[in-house]
């Protein structure tokens, strides 16, 4: 596999893109001059809406907005998380991807807390999110806050690296009609419809899409197994009731079909593994209801109960299906005008039904997960818009590692509206997963006489659950500081600074040996999971939002890592399990947006992603080789009603491979060049 | 090496250079923001009519404030030049709860936001026109909200609040309002 060096063509578009631009502002007119009329058509350069609201965040928070999403023709919302600094998303196959903050990716990566409309969307069976079975109508996501670095105080266990919260729009903001439709290459066919009217006083929207994706291809560019297939259905309700009390209801359901190809460890195979054809299946739904009110004293207060269900099941392998049901109160108060509280209690409860097979095993195969929590932050003024200190604890006691403290301190200064400095300092934890304490999952074999097994007999690798199916939480105790700068100019700065240091990370050390017997005689090896790694990471994260002019805004991003893991045993398995750690996460991560827009009915998007190499770049090895790539949409608005585009992406050379599956054998894919033409029309 | 196709780069290069000639006139240059929330604000003042007690005089002046950070700069205290049914025009930045008594138009910076609830409650039945661009302003009792469209602002009106505070509104204001232009069936 070579690496993929920037193309030729890229000065050319760069060149294009400048040539298009117009020249000199013209002469503003005044607004006080116009009417309401004139107002509601005018165009307005929403600058600094977005940079402003962010100003006083002492956190290194970063939002995508619906019209990043859209001005990216990101497809899904891994695909769009692309655009935030500091995260780093790897496409395993066009079903599956990996998405984690700061470090520490993989599939099922684990560190970070994803919530949609405020429903924790984290699963408990790996301790990551499934993100082929978490999806939305992109064009009802109002935004998505990513925010990076511990935010457990405020979000909960899990919140270790970061936090994503996908907000969808107020059913008001989404009245009338919206279709869209697309076909391409990699997108074979996709469709939205939504409706939005009024019902008893309030809004409501109902919508449904669908969409069928292609196969992509392995690394010997051969066609994979990784086609998809999947339909969702949801709906949001909103009423604003008398005095400012207000109820939300949102529910959806969902079912797909997405295609793997496993390398199953088999000891009776010369290569020591079987590719199989896989199927999953996946399908659930969930309700959730939100009621926020005005407390007499005129402090807001915020009850928020969801139910939640869902099914994967890959068959012939494993099936889990999980209920949960949450409740969440939420009080904020002053005090003076120097105090701002907020408190909270919170209830979960899950239950799980697993089924396994063949290669995995998983007992108890029935679990109930609860989890009590309650937390409290102080937001305190010092000096008014100036200087703020925000001390915040969450307490919680989880069914499987007990009570886990989380505290939390933060300051802001913030010397003028555009010009922010913070700093904070905060402990979280991660609870262990449901697989980590009861899987038992065949990880490789080694043929006999082979490199990695010089003995007569074939090895098989297997890992197997603790004795007493235990493991503690991991945690981490990190350090940020941040700085913020908006120029008159119309650049806005983002600047990051973090140090983390993580205790007991999970990671697995080898336990005993028996001989077996299948067809043939093997060695069984098992590994044993435990908590001996500790890791230190230290990066840094920029970025720069520069209106070039009223048409042509640019945003660059980069982001450096630096991890660094030691086993605190000397046993082998476990000191590979830390040299992974230090793979799972390129080095820098570079990111060009360019946004322009031509009277009002042309858009040109450009979207440049550099990702430096994992590990040693080498594939037999679990690297991947450093990338470049591009994405470029261009989009045409006949008339108010109707807009056409065009979309390429990952431009810049026929496939490329992004992230190598662990934990389960999927064969490592190729993310390949695509383009599709879609048409949306809203009435 | 990587690269494109030939039949890929030539397809790129036509619809690239298909964008060249997009020199065109544009239309209207885009407003900056601050400039267009100033011209909304000043139009809401021109079409919401006080009760007569909200004025000491004929000829005293419309107070507009601006509460919290002042995010409007000289875009909005260029309306003091102006005229509203013969009351000129000033403008108040930087007042907090205690000083809005005597303001006619208050406008709540983004940096209230949390604090919003129990200011709107201060001020009960005041004839004061609130305005924000605070999201789910109008859900918490203030009277016009400016929201974000598809580039463009819009503004959606709580016809209780401004009841509430004895304002009246014109039919034209009402009218193309996001929320209650839906409600009259029309889009």
């Amino acid at each position: 596999m070579k690496s993929a060096a920037p193309s030729p063509l890229l000065p050319l578009v760069i060149a294009i893109a400048l040539a298009a631009l117009p020249g000199a502002a013209l002469p503003q007119t005044d607004a006080l001059d116009m009417s309401l009329e004139e107002l509601l058509t005018a165009e307005v350069t929403a600058a600094s809406r977005k940079a402003q609201r962010l100003n006083d965040v002492a956190a290194a928070a970063f939002i995508i907005s619906r019209e990043d999403i859209e001005r990216s023709g990101a497809t899904s919302i891994p695909e769009a998380l692309r655009m935030a600094p500091g995260v780093q998303v790897g496409r395993l196959s066009n079903n599956r991807w990996a998405v984690s903050v700061r470090g520490f990716n993989g599939r099922f990566s684990n560190k970070l807390q994803v919530l949609m409309d405020g429903r924790s969307i984290y699963s408990p069976l790996f301790s990551g999110v499934v993100w082929e079975a978490e999806d939305t109508s992109l064009a009802d996501i109002d935004r998505i806050e990513v925010i990076r670095g511990p935010g457990a105080a405020m979000w909960g266990a899990n919140a270790v690296n970061g936090v994503i919260n996908i907000v969808t729009r107020r059913a008001r903001d989404t009245q009338g009609d919206l279709v869209e439709l697309g076909v391409g290459t990699s997108e074979r066919a996709f469709g939205t419809v939504r409706h939005g009217g009024q019902v008893a006083d309030g809004f409501f929207r109902a919508w449904a899409k669908g969409f069928a994706r292609e196969k992509s291809s392995d690394l010997a560019a051969q066609r994979a197994n990784d086609d998809w297939q999947a339909g969702r259905v949801g709906f949001r309700a909103d009423w604003g009731l008398a005095s400012g009390n207000r109820l939300t209801l949102n529910g959806g359901a969902h079912m797909g079909r997405e295609g793997d190809r496993w390398n199953i460890p088999d000891v009776t195979s010369p290569s020591g593994f079987m590719p199989t054809d896989m199927q999953q299946k996946t399908q659930g739904w969930h309700l959730v209801g939100r009621y926020e009110w005005i407390m007499p004293g005129g402090s807001d207060a915020a009850l928020q109960m969801y139910l939640d269900y869902s099914d994967v099941d890959i068959e012939n392998a494993v099936r889990e299906q999980r209920t949960t049901a949450d409740l969440d109160f939420q009080h904020r108060f002053q005090i003076g005008r120097r105090h701002d509280f907020v408190w909270g209690l919170g209830y979960r409860h899950s239950h799980d039904q697993i089924g396994a097979q063949g290669m995995i095993r998983v007992q108890p195969d029935s679990r109930n997960f609860r989890l009590l929590s309650a937390f409290v932050q102080d937001d305190i003024t010092f000096v008014p818009d100036t200087l703020r200190l925000m001390l915040g604890a969450r307490l919680e006691h989880n069914s499987f590692t007990g009570f886990e403290p989380q505290p939390n301190a933060r300051l802001i200064w913030t010397p003028s509206p555009n010009h922010a400095l913070w700093g904070a300092v905060s402990r979280a934890v991660r609870t262990p997963s449901r697989a980590e304490l009861d899987a038992q999952v065949d990880l490789s074999a080694a043929p006999a006489h082979s490199a990695r097994n010089p003995t007569p007999f074939p090895i098989l690798i297997r890992n197997v659950p603790r004795a007493d199916h235990q493991l503690s939480a991991e945690r981490v105790t990190a350090f940020e500081l941040g700085y913020r700068h908006q120029f008159q100019s119309g650049l806005s700065v983002d600047l990051t600074a973090f140090h983390n240091r993580y205790s007991g990370l999970r990671s697995s050390a080898l336990g005993g040996a028996y001989p077996e017997s299948s067809t043939v005689p093997y060695l069984l090896q098992t590994v044993v999971p435990n908590n001996d790694i500790e890791a230190r990471t230290r990066g840094l994260e920029l970025a720069l939002d520069w209106r070039v002019s009223p048409e042509w805004r640019l945003q660059p991003s980069y982001s450096y890592l630096r991890i660094a893991a030691h086993a605190t045993t000397g046993d082998p398995v476990n000191r590979m399990n830390a040299q992974a750690f230090e793979r799972d996460a390129p080095r820098h991560q570079f990111s060009l947006r360019s946004s322009m827009s031509f009277s009002g009915q042309r858009q040109l998007d450009v979207w440049l992603r550099h990702v430096s190499k994992l590990g040693d770049a080498d594939m037999a090895g679990n690297g991947i080789p450093a990338y470049t790539t591009m994405d470029v949409r261009y989009a045409w608005r006949p008339t108010k009603s109707l807009e056409l585009s065009v979309v390429g992406q990952n431009l810049l050379d026929q496939r490329h491979p992004e992230f190598v599956p662990v934990l389960i054998p999927s064969e490592t894919l190729q993310v390949e060049r695509g383009v599709y033409l879609k048409a949306k029309w809203q009435f | 090496m990587a690269h494109l196709t030939l039949r890929w780069r030539a397809s790129l290069l036509v619809w690239l250079a298909g964008l060249a000639p997009c020199h065109c006139a544009f239309a209207q240059q885009p407003l900056p923001e601050q400039q267009a929330k100033a011209g909304f604000v000043f139009n809401f003042a021109r079409y919401v009519e006080w009760p007569e007690r909200a004025f000491a005089s004929r000829e005293s002046p419309l107070v507009i404030c601006v509460l919290g950070r002042d995010v409007f700069g000289s875009a909005l205290t260029a309306v003091e030049k102006r005229q509203i049914q013969g009351h000129p025009l000033l403008v108040r930045v930087g007042i907090t709860t205690e000083t809005a008594r005597g303001c006619h138009v208050i406008f709540f910076s983004d940096s209230e936001h949390r604090r919003l609830a129990p200011i709107l409650r201060t001020l009960g039945s005041e004839p004061i026109l609130t305005v924000s661009d605070i999201d789910g302003f109008i859900d918490v009792g203030g009277a016009i909200g400016l929201v974000q469209g598809e580039q463009r602002l819009e503004f959606e009106i709580n016809r209780d609040a401004l009841d509430q505070a004895q304002l009246k509104a014109s039919s034209n204001l009402l009218r193309l309002a996001r929320n209650l232009a839906n409600l009259k069936g029309r889009n």
